[in-house]
Protein backbone atom coordinates (compact mmCIF):
# COMPACT_ATOMS: atom_id res chain seq x y z
CA UNK A 1 0.00 0.00 0.00
CA UNK A 2 1.75 3.01 -1.47
CA UNK A 3 1.54 6.17 0.75
CA UNK A 4 -1.29 8.02 0.85
CA UNK A 5 -1.65 11.75 -0.32
CA UNK A 6 -3.19 14.28 1.42
CA UNK A 7 -6.62 15.01 0.63
CA UNK A 8 -8.09 18.56 1.60
CA UNK A 9 -11.03 18.15 4.60
CA UNK A 10 -14.20 19.64 3.77
CA UNK A 11 -16.63 21.41 6.09
CA UNK A 12 -20.10 22.15 5.03
CA UNK A 13 -22.30 24.42 7.26
CA UNK A 14 -25.57 25.35 6.55
CA UNK A 15 -28.78 26.44 8.58
CA UNK A 16 -31.47 24.04 8.39
CA UNK A 17 -35.35 24.55 9.37
CA UNK A 18 -35.20 20.79 10.96
CA UNK A 19 -35.44 20.99 14.55
CA UNK A 20 -35.51 17.30 16.20
CA UNK A 21 -38.75 16.99 17.39
CA UNK A 22 -39.66 16.98 13.59
CA UNK A 23 -37.42 13.83 12.57
CA UNK A 24 -38.83 10.84 12.02
CA UNK A 25 -36.49 9.53 14.75
CA UNK A 26 -38.41 11.23 17.28
CA UNK A 27 -41.70 10.08 16.10
CA UNK A 28 -40.64 6.43 16.89
CA UNK A 29 -39.78 6.99 20.82
CA UNK A 30 -41.98 5.90 23.67
CA UNK A 31 -42.99 9.08 25.54
CA UNK A 32 -40.50 8.49 28.53
CA UNK A 33 -37.56 8.48 25.63
CA UNK A 34 -38.95 11.14 24.51
CA UNK A 35 -39.09 13.59 27.60
CA UNK A 36 -35.54 12.31 28.17
CA UNK A 37 -34.59 13.58 24.49
CA UNK A 38 -36.29 16.98 25.04
CA UNK A 39 -34.29 17.36 28.42
CA UNK A 40 -31.47 16.50 26.96
CA UNK A 41 -28.15 19.00 25.85
CA UNK A 42 -26.81 16.12 23.41
CA UNK A 43 -28.97 13.92 21.42
CA UNK A 44 -27.43 11.23 19.35
CA UNK A 45 -29.80 10.77 15.77
CA UNK A 46 -29.46 8.40 13.41
CA UNK A 47 -29.49 9.09 9.78
CA UNK A 48 -32.50 8.18 7.81
CA UNK A 49 -31.62 4.69 6.00
CA UNK A 50 -28.65 3.47 3.79
CA UNK A 51 -28.52 1.88 0.23
CA UNK A 52 -31.66 0.11 0.07
CA UNK A 53 -32.37 -0.28 3.73
CA UNK A 54 -34.97 2.79 4.69
CA UNK A 55 -34.91 2.87 8.44
CA UNK A 56 -32.84 4.26 10.65
CA UNK A 57 -29.67 3.56 11.17
CA UNK A 58 -26.34 4.98 13.30
CA UNK A 59 -22.70 4.49 12.44
CA UNK A 60 -20.78 1.36 13.99
CA UNK A 61 -19.79 1.82 17.66
CA UNK A 62 -22.25 4.71 18.27
CA UNK A 63 -23.31 2.70 21.66
CA UNK A 64 -19.43 3.34 23.07
CA UNK A 65 -19.71 6.59 21.79
CA UNK A 66 -23.07 7.76 23.73
CA UNK A 67 -21.53 5.77 26.55
CA UNK A 68 -18.17 8.26 26.21
CA UNK A 69 -20.30 11.23 25.92
CA UNK A 70 -22.75 10.31 28.84
CA UNK A 71 -19.55 9.43 31.63
CA UNK A 72 -17.39 12.38 30.31
CA UNK A 73 -20.18 15.08 29.53
CA UNK A 74 -20.36 17.93 32.64
CA UNK A 75 -22.82 16.99 35.19
CA UNK A 76 -26.23 18.78 34.36
CA UNK A 77 -25.55 18.08 31.08
CA UNK A 78 -28.03 15.29 29.71
CA UNK A 79 -26.70 13.14 26.61
CA UNK A 80 -29.31 10.95 24.69
CA UNK A 81 -29.97 9.07 21.95
CA UNK A 82 -33.18 9.38 19.54
CA UNK A 83 -33.98 5.65 19.24
CA UNK A 84 -35.33 2.47 21.02
CA UNK A 85 -32.93 -0.91 21.57
CA UNK A 86 -35.56 -2.74 19.70
CA UNK A 87 -34.90 0.36 16.68
CA UNK A 88 -31.18 -0.03 16.82
CA UNK A 89 -29.02 -0.62 14.29
CA UNK A 90 -25.52 0.03 12.98
CA UNK A 91 -24.56 0.33 9.33
CA UNK A 92 -20.31 -0.87 9.00
CA UNK A 93 -18.46 0.35 6.52
CA UNK A 94 -15.37 -0.77 6.48
CA UNK A 95 -13.46 1.98 5.33
CA UNK A 96 -10.91 3.17 7.54
CA UNK A 97 -12.77 6.69 7.95
CA UNK A 98 -14.44 7.39 11.18
CA UNK A 99 -17.69 8.01 11.02
CA UNK A 100 -19.61 9.22 14.34
CA UNK A 101 -23.49 9.35 14.68
CA UNK A 102 -25.07 12.78 13.97
CA UNK A 103 -25.26 15.06 17.39
CA UNK A 104 -27.92 17.17 17.28
CA UNK A 105 -26.53 20.01 20.13
CA UNK A 106 -28.14 23.05 22.25
CA UNK A 107 -26.63 26.26 21.36
CA UNK A 108 -25.00 26.18 24.68
CA UNK A 109 -23.50 22.72 25.03
CA UNK A 110 -21.48 23.46 21.62
CA UNK A 111 -18.32 23.43 23.01
CA UNK A 112 -18.76 20.73 25.40
CA UNK A 113 -19.96 18.54 22.22
CA UNK A 114 -16.84 19.27 20.48
CA UNK A 115 -14.50 18.96 23.02
CA UNK A 116 -16.24 15.75 23.76
CA UNK A 117 -16.48 14.57 19.81
CA UNK A 118 -12.28 15.20 19.78
CA UNK A 119 -11.32 13.66 22.78
CA UNK A 120 -13.68 10.43 21.84
CA UNK A 121 -11.94 10.17 18.77
CA UNK A 122 -8.10 10.29 20.78
CA UNK A 123 -9.74 7.58 22.98
CA UNK A 124 -10.72 5.37 20.20
CA UNK A 125 -7.71 6.30 17.74
CA UNK A 126 -4.68 6.02 20.42
CA UNK A 127 -1.64 6.07 18.19
CA UNK A 128 -4.19 6.71 14.69
CA UNK A 129 -5.08 9.90 16.29
CA UNK A 130 -3.10 12.04 13.68
CA UNK A 131 -3.36 9.65 10.97
CA UNK A 132 -7.19 8.78 10.94
CA UNK A 133 -9.74 10.42 8.95
CA UNK A 134 -13.06 11.28 10.63
CA UNK A 135 -16.52 12.15 9.62
CA UNK A 136 -18.63 14.30 12.17
CA UNK A 137 -21.83 16.15 11.44
CA UNK A 138 -23.17 18.52 14.59
CA UNK A 139 -26.55 20.15 14.33
CA UNK A 140 -26.72 23.16 16.29
CA UNK A 141 -30.67 24.34 17.72
CA UNK A 142 -30.87 27.92 19.36
CA UNK A 143 -34.06 28.96 20.15
CA UNK A 144 -34.48 32.93 19.98
CA UNK A 145 -37.94 34.07 21.55
CA UNK A 146 -40.20 31.91 20.14
CA UNK A 147 -38.46 31.66 16.77
CA UNK A 148 -36.04 28.14 16.52
CA UNK A 149 -32.52 27.98 14.25
CA UNK A 150 -30.64 25.20 13.50
CA UNK A 151 -27.23 24.98 11.60
CA UNK A 152 -25.80 21.61 10.41
CA UNK A 153 -22.21 21.39 10.02
CA UNK A 154 -20.04 18.48 9.08
CA UNK A 155 -16.96 18.11 8.84
CA UNK A 156 -14.54 15.50 6.66
CA UNK A 157 -11.03 15.19 7.38
CA UNK A 158 -8.25 14.39 9.50
CA UNK A 159 -9.32 13.46 13.05
CA UNK A 160 -6.96 15.68 14.89
CA UNK A 161 -8.17 18.67 12.86
CA UNK A 162 -11.69 18.06 14.10
CA UNK A 163 -12.46 20.34 16.99
CA UNK A 164 -10.81 23.33 15.00
CA UNK A 165 -12.65 23.17 12.35
CA UNK A 166 -15.88 22.50 13.88
CA UNK A 167 -14.90 25.91 15.65
CA UNK A 168 -13.64 27.80 12.48
CA UNK A 169 -17.16 26.51 11.24
CA UNK A 170 -19.19 27.87 14.01
CA UNK A 171 -17.64 31.48 14.26
CA UNK A 172 -18.17 31.80 10.83
CA UNK A 173 -21.89 32.83 9.52
CA UNK A 174 -23.87 29.69 7.64
CA UNK A 175 -25.46 30.15 4.21
CA UNK A 176 -29.31 29.88 4.03
CA UNK A 177 -29.69 26.76 2.20
CA UNK A 178 -33.64 26.66 2.24
CA UNK A 179 -34.27 24.14 -0.72
CA UNK A 180 -31.79 21.79 1.05
CA UNK A 181 -32.33 21.86 4.93
CA UNK A 182 -30.45 19.31 5.59
CA UNK A 183 -28.31 18.45 2.42
CA UNK A 184 -25.68 20.57 1.11
CA UNK A 185 -24.39 23.75 1.60
CA UNK A 186 -21.38 25.56 1.54
CA UNK A 187 -17.64 24.59 1.07
CA UNK A 188 -15.21 25.87 3.21
CA UNK A 189 -11.78 25.60 2.39
CA UNK A 190 -10.00 25.42 5.00
CA UNK A 191 -8.20 28.55 5.98
CA UNK A 192 -4.23 28.48 4.72
CA UNK A 193 -1.53 28.38 7.12
CA UNK A 194 0.20 31.84 6.66
CA UNK A 195 -3.65 33.26 5.99
CA UNK A 196 -4.71 32.07 10.04
CA UNK A 197 -1.71 33.48 11.12
CA UNK A 198 -1.87 36.79 9.44
CA UNK A 199 -5.14 37.03 11.11
CA UNK A 200 -4.15 35.71 14.82
CA UNK A 201 -1.48 38.28 14.13
CA UNK A 202 1.39 35.02 14.50
CA UNK A 203 3.00 35.38 11.08
CA UNK A 204 6.35 35.04 11.72
CA UNK A 205 8.45 37.97 9.89
CA UNK A 206 10.73 36.70 7.19
CA UNK A 207 14.37 37.77 7.48
CA UNK A 208 14.26 40.76 5.49
CA UNK A 209 11.23 42.24 7.42
CA UNK A 210 13.28 42.11 10.54
CA UNK B 1 7.07 -20.82 34.59
CA UNK B 2 7.12 -17.10 37.02
CA UNK B 3 6.40 -13.68 35.37
CA UNK B 4 9.83 -12.81 34.93
CA UNK B 5 11.07 -16.14 33.06
CA UNK B 6 8.34 -14.93 30.57
CA UNK B 7 9.26 -11.34 30.59
CA UNK B 8 12.86 -12.90 29.84
CA UNK B 9 11.71 -14.93 26.89
CA UNK B 10 9.91 -11.81 25.45
CA UNK B 11 13.51 -9.54 25.57
CA UNK B 12 15.16 -12.48 23.91
CA UNK B 13 13.01 -12.18 20.70
CA UNK B 14 16.11 -11.80 18.48
CA UNK B 15 17.59 -15.25 19.42
CA UNK B 16 15.36 -16.96 21.82
CA UNK B 17 16.64 -20.38 22.79
CA UNK B 18 14.57 -23.67 21.39
CA UNK B 19 13.31 -23.90 25.37
CA UNK B 20 10.81 -22.59 26.15
CA UNK B 21 8.46 -22.91 23.01
CA UNK B 22 6.53 -19.95 22.93
CA UNK B 23 3.47 -23.05 23.43
CA UNK B 24 4.83 -23.15 26.70
CA UNK B 25 4.95 -19.19 27.25
CA UNK B 26 1.18 -19.20 25.93
CA UNK B 27 0.41 -22.21 28.44
CA UNK B 28 2.08 -20.33 31.57
CA UNK B 29 0.69 -16.87 30.90
CA UNK B 30 -3.46 -19.08 31.22
CA UNK B 31 -2.28 -20.69 34.33
CA UNK B 32 -0.70 -17.38 35.70
CA UNK B 33 -4.09 -15.91 34.47
CA UNK B 34 -6.17 -18.18 36.05
CA UNK B 35 -4.41 -17.75 39.26
CA UNK B 36 -4.58 -13.76 39.04
CA UNK B 37 -8.76 -14.02 38.28
CA UNK B 38 -9.27 -16.79 40.91
CA UNK B 39 -7.64 -14.29 43.57
CA UNK B 40 -9.43 -11.35 42.44
CA UNK B 41 -6.57 -9.27 41.05
CA UNK B 42 -7.60 -7.15 38.08
CA UNK B 43 -4.54 -5.79 37.87
CA UNK B 44 -1.98 -8.64 37.62
CA UNK B 45 -5.01 -10.99 35.19
CA UNK B 46 -4.43 -7.40 32.85
CA UNK B 47 -0.72 -6.81 33.16
CA UNK B 48 -0.45 -10.80 32.39
CA UNK B 49 -3.07 -10.48 29.11
CA UNK B 50 -0.91 -7.51 28.15
CA UNK B 51 2.39 -10.09 28.47
CA UNK B 52 0.65 -12.24 26.49
CA UNK B 53 -0.49 -9.68 23.63
CA UNK B 54 3.06 -9.35 23.82
CA UNK B 55 3.74 -12.57 22.79
CA UNK B 56 1.20 -12.38 19.60
CA UNK B 57 2.59 -8.93 18.44
CA UNK B 58 6.34 -11.09 18.23
CA UNK B 59 4.80 -14.24 16.86
CA UNK B 60 2.89 -12.30 13.81
CA UNK B 61 5.68 -9.86 13.00
CA UNK B 62 8.31 -12.81 13.08
CA UNK B 63 5.78 -15.00 10.86
CA UNK B 64 5.00 -12.06 8.74
CA UNK B 65 9.02 -11.96 7.75
CA UNK B 66 9.55 -15.68 7.42
CA UNK B 67 6.24 -15.27 4.42
CA UNK B 68 8.53 -13.02 3.13
CA UNK B 69 11.75 -14.50 2.96
CA UNK B 70 9.79 -17.16 1.33
CA UNK B 71 8.02 -14.59 -1.40
CA UNK B 72 4.83 -15.69 -0.05
CA UNK B 73 3.36 -11.98 0.13
CA UNK B 74 0.13 -11.79 0.24
CA UNK B 75 0.18 -14.56 3.08
CA UNK B 76 3.06 -11.75 4.62
CA UNK B 77 0.89 -8.45 4.35
CA UNK B 78 -2.25 -10.45 6.11
CA UNK B 79 0.48 -11.29 9.11
CA UNK B 80 1.62 -7.51 9.25
CA UNK B 81 -2.31 -6.80 9.20
CA UNK B 82 -2.37 -9.04 12.38
CA UNK B 83 0.68 -7.10 13.71
CA UNK B 84 -0.75 -3.87 13.60
CA UNK B 85 -4.13 -5.16 14.98
CA UNK B 86 -2.36 -6.14 17.80
CA UNK B 87 -0.09 -3.78 18.80
CA UNK B 88 -3.50 -1.21 18.54
CA UNK B 89 -5.71 -3.62 20.98
CA UNK B 90 -2.02 -3.24 23.31
CA UNK B 91 -0.99 0.09 22.89
CA UNK B 92 -4.39 1.59 24.99
CA UNK B 93 -2.95 -0.67 28.31
CA UNK B 94 0.87 -1.08 28.10
CA UNK B 95 3.68 0.75 26.47
CA UNK B 96 6.05 0.38 29.10
CA UNK B 97 7.89 -2.64 28.18
CA UNK B 98 7.78 -2.22 24.32
CA UNK B 99 11.89 -1.25 23.86
CA UNK B 100 12.71 -4.08 25.96
CA UNK B 101 10.13 -6.30 23.89
CA UNK B 102 11.45 -4.97 20.62
CA UNK B 103 7.15 -3.58 19.71
CA UNK B 104 8.44 -0.18 19.24
CA UNK B 105 10.93 -1.73 16.19
CA UNK B 106 7.66 -4.07 15.34
CA UNK B 107 5.39 -0.55 14.96
CA UNK B 108 7.87 0.92 13.10
CA UNK B 109 8.70 -1.74 10.89
CA UNK B 110 5.33 -3.09 10.29
CA UNK B 111 4.57 0.56 8.81
CA UNK B 112 7.60 0.35 6.64
CA UNK B 113 6.99 -2.74 4.97
CA UNK B 114 3.25 -2.39 4.44
CA UNK B 115 3.91 0.97 2.80
CA UNK B 116 5.97 -0.69 0.30
CA UNK B 117 3.21 -3.15 -0.98
CA UNK B 118 1.85 -2.42 -4.37
CA UNK B 119 -1.79 -3.06 -3.13
CA UNK B 120 -3.98 -0.10 -3.55
CA UNK B 121 -7.83 -0.82 -3.95
CA UNK B 122 -9.58 -3.50 -0.97
CA UNK B 123 -13.11 -4.97 -1.43
CA UNK B 124 -15.13 -3.11 1.56
CA UNK B 125 -18.49 -5.14 2.40
CA UNK B 126 -20.76 -2.85 3.64
CA UNK B 127 -23.11 -4.27 6.51
CA UNK B 128 -26.64 -3.73 8.53
CA UNK B 129 -25.72 -5.09 12.05
CA UNK B 130 -28.99 -6.25 13.86
CA UNK B 131 -27.42 -7.63 16.53
CA UNK B 132 -23.87 -7.51 18.39
CA UNK B 133 -23.22 -9.42 21.66
CA UNK B 134 -20.55 -8.54 24.16
CA UNK B 135 -17.47 -10.88 24.71
CA UNK B 136 -17.21 -10.29 28.61
CA UNK B 137 -21.57 -10.92 29.19
CA UNK B 138 -22.76 -11.92 26.31
CA UNK B 139 -25.38 -9.60 26.51
CA UNK B 140 -26.72 -7.92 23.44
CA UNK B 141 -25.04 -4.00 23.11
CA UNK B 142 -28.03 -1.70 23.13
CA UNK B 143 -27.91 2.02 23.73
CA UNK B 144 -30.31 2.47 26.79
CA UNK B 145 -29.44 -1.37 28.60
CA UNK B 146 -26.07 -1.63 27.53
CA UNK B 147 -23.94 -3.93 30.06
CA UNK B 148 -21.23 -1.46 30.44
CA UNK B 149 -18.29 -3.33 29.29
CA UNK B 150 -15.96 -1.01 27.39
CA UNK B 151 -14.54 -2.19 23.84
CA UNK B 152 -10.74 -2.44 24.37
CA UNK B 153 -11.00 -2.73 28.22
CA UNK B 154 -9.45 -5.93 29.94
CA UNK B 155 -12.01 -7.81 32.46
CA UNK B 156 -10.67 -10.58 33.87
CA UNK B 157 -7.74 -11.15 31.99
CA UNK B 158 -9.71 -10.70 28.72
CA UNK B 159 -10.11 -7.79 26.00
CA UNK B 160 -13.76 -6.67 25.51
CA UNK B 161 -14.77 -6.67 22.20
CA UNK B 162 -17.99 -7.20 20.20
CA UNK B 163 -19.68 -10.09 18.14
CA UNK B 164 -21.80 -9.87 15.68
CA UNK B 165 -24.44 -12.66 15.53
CA UNK B 166 -26.83 -10.80 13.08
CA UNK B 167 -26.58 -8.96 10.16
CA UNK B 168 -27.38 -8.04 6.38
CA UNK B 169 -25.52 -7.50 3.82
CA UNK B 170 -25.63 -4.06 2.11
CA UNK B 171 -23.37 -3.77 -0.66
CA UNK B 172 -19.56 -4.39 -1.42
CA UNK B 173 -17.45 -1.25 -2.43
CA UNK B 174 -14.31 -0.81 -3.49
CA UNK B 175 -11.98 1.69 -0.78
CA UNK B 176 -8.26 2.88 -1.25
CA UNK B 177 -8.56 3.18 2.87
CA UNK B 178 -10.12 0.01 4.69
CA UNK B 179 -9.83 -0.91 8.14
CA UNK B 180 -9.07 -4.36 7.56
CA UNK B 181 -6.64 -4.96 5.02
CA UNK B 182 -7.04 -8.48 4.00
CA UNK B 183 -9.30 -7.74 1.49
CA UNK B 184 -6.89 -7.30 -1.77
CA UNK B 185 -8.16 -7.37 -5.20
CA UNK B 186 -6.61 -10.12 -7.04
CA UNK B 187 -7.20 -11.12 -11.24
CA UNK B 188 -8.96 -14.19 -11.98
CA UNK B 189 -7.74 -16.99 -14.43
CA UNK B 190 -10.09 -16.70 -17.55
CA UNK B 191 -10.31 -20.08 -18.10
CA UNK B 192 -9.32 -21.94 -14.41
CA UNK B 193 -11.37 -19.11 -12.17
CA UNK B 194 -7.69 -19.51 -10.08
CA UNK B 195 -6.65 -16.46 -8.53
CA UNK B 196 -3.87 -14.84 -9.58
CA UNK B 197 -1.66 -12.72 -8.20
CA UNK B 198 -0.79 -9.97 -10.83
CA UNK B 199 1.43 -7.50 -8.27
CA UNK B 200 4.94 -6.19 -8.90
CA UNK B 201 6.44 -6.72 -5.05
CA UNK B 202 10.01 -5.45 -6.49
CA UNK B 203 9.74 -2.53 -3.65
CA UNK B 204 9.17 -5.79 -1.23
CA UNK B 205 11.81 -8.38 -2.38
CA UNK B 206 14.66 -5.43 -2.89
CA UNK B 207 14.93 -4.82 1.06
CA UNK B 208 13.77 -8.45 2.63
CA UNK B 209 16.73 -10.47 0.18
CA UNK B 210 19.32 -7.55 1.75
CA UNK B 211 17.66 -8.64 5.43
CA UNK B 212 19.59 -11.52 6.83
CA UNK B 213 17.20 -11.50 10.42
CA UNK B 214 13.81 -9.69 11.68
CA UNK B 215 15.21 -7.23 13.90
CA UNK B 216 18.23 -6.06 11.62
CA UNK B 217 17.18 -2.69 11.54
CA UNK B 218 16.64 -0.91 7.92
CA UNK B 219 15.07 1.88 6.78
CA UNK B 220 13.65 3.45 3.18
CA UNK B 221 13.26 7.02 2.00
CA UNK B 222 11.19 8.22 -0.89
CA UNK B 223 12.07 10.95 -3.20
CA UNK B 224 11.91 11.54 -7.20
CA UNK B 225 14.81 11.14 -9.56
CA UNK B 226 14.22 11.42 -13.23
CA UNK B 227 14.76 8.22 -15.30
CA UNK B 228 16.70 8.69 -18.97
CA UNK B 229 14.35 9.08 -21.91
CA UNK B 230 15.64 6.40 -23.38
CA UNK B 231 13.57 4.07 -21.45
CA UNK B 232 10.30 5.68 -22.62
CA UNK B 233 10.90 5.25 -26.35
CA UNK B 234 7.74 3.85 -26.58
CA UNK B 235 5.77 6.70 -25.45
CA UNK B 236 4.85 9.00 -27.99
CA UNK B 237 5.62 13.09 -27.80
CA UNK B 238 1.65 13.37 -27.55
CA UNK B 239 0.87 11.07 -25.33
CA UNK B 240 0.20 11.09 -21.25
CA UNK B 241 3.81 11.69 -19.64
CA UNK B 242 5.33 8.65 -17.94
CA UNK B 243 5.67 10.76 -14.94
CA UNK B 244 1.54 10.55 -14.28
CA UNK B 245 1.24 14.13 -14.42
CA UNK B 246 -1.82 13.86 -16.60
CA UNK B 247 -0.01 16.46 -19.14
CA UNK B 248 1.33 15.30 -22.44
CA UNK B 249 4.84 13.83 -22.30
CA UNK B 250 6.15 16.88 -24.83
CA UNK B 251 4.39 19.68 -22.29
CA UNK B 252 5.89 17.77 -19.26
CA UNK B 253 9.09 16.03 -19.06
CA UNK B 254 10.52 15.38 -22.44
CA UNK B 255 12.07 18.93 -22.70
CA UNK B 256 13.44 18.15 -18.92
CA UNK B 257 16.34 15.99 -18.58
CA UNK B 258 14.37 12.65 -17.94
CA UNK B 259 11.30 11.23 -16.67
CA UNK B 260 10.07 12.12 -12.80
CA UNK B 261 9.77 9.25 -11.41
CA UNK B 262 9.52 7.92 -7.83
CA UNK B 263 12.58 6.93 -6.43
CA UNK B 264 12.92 4.55 -3.51
CA UNK B 265 16.62 4.63 -1.71
CA UNK B 266 17.09 1.34 0.91
CA UNK B 267 19.43 1.86 3.89
CA UNK B 268 20.82 -1.12 5.67
CA UNK B 269 22.73 -1.14 9.22
CA UNK B 270 23.57 -4.79 8.23
CA UNK B 271 24.65 -6.07 4.96
CA UNK B 272 23.63 -9.43 3.94
CA UNK B 273 25.86 -10.99 2.16
CA UNK B 274 23.78 -12.36 -0.49
CA UNK B 275 21.72 -9.89 -1.02
CA UNK B 276 20.40 -7.68 -4.11
CA UNK B 277 23.17 -5.79 -5.46
CA UNK B 278 23.81 -2.27 -4.65
CA UNK B 279 23.28 -0.61 -7.80
CA UNK B 280 20.35 1.61 -8.44
CA UNK B 281 17.17 -0.93 -9.96
CA UNK B 282 15.10 0.20 -12.77
CA UNK B 283 11.71 -1.16 -11.93
CA UNK B 284 8.87 -1.20 -14.70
Amino acid sequence: MGEREDEQPTVHKATTDQALPDRKAFDRLTLESRAAVERASIVLVPDEGFRDYAGPVFPQGTVDFLQFLQGHAPSGMAVAIASEDADYKEVVLHSDTVRLATIFVECVAVPVATSLIAAYLWDLLGSRFRRAEARVAIVIHRKDGSKEHTVRISYEGPAQNVQEALADAIATPPARTDAAPTGAGIVMKPEKRQDKAKRLGTKKKSKRQR
Amino acid sequence: MIVEEIRSFLKAVDGRPVDPSPDAVREALVALKREAVAAGNQPRAKDIWCLGQALVVQEHYLRAFNHLKEGAFYQAWCALEETELALANLERHDTTSWADFRLDFIQVHTAKWQSLFPYKMFLSPEFLQTEKLCSICQRPVLPRSFCGHRVGDIYDGEMCYRTVTKLEVLGISMVDKPVQKYSVLFLGDDKTGKQQDHYNYALVEYPIKALRKPFDPWDVERTSRRQPHSRYRDVGRNDPCPCDSGKKYKKCCLSETGVLRPHFQYTFEVWHPDGPPLEDQFIE
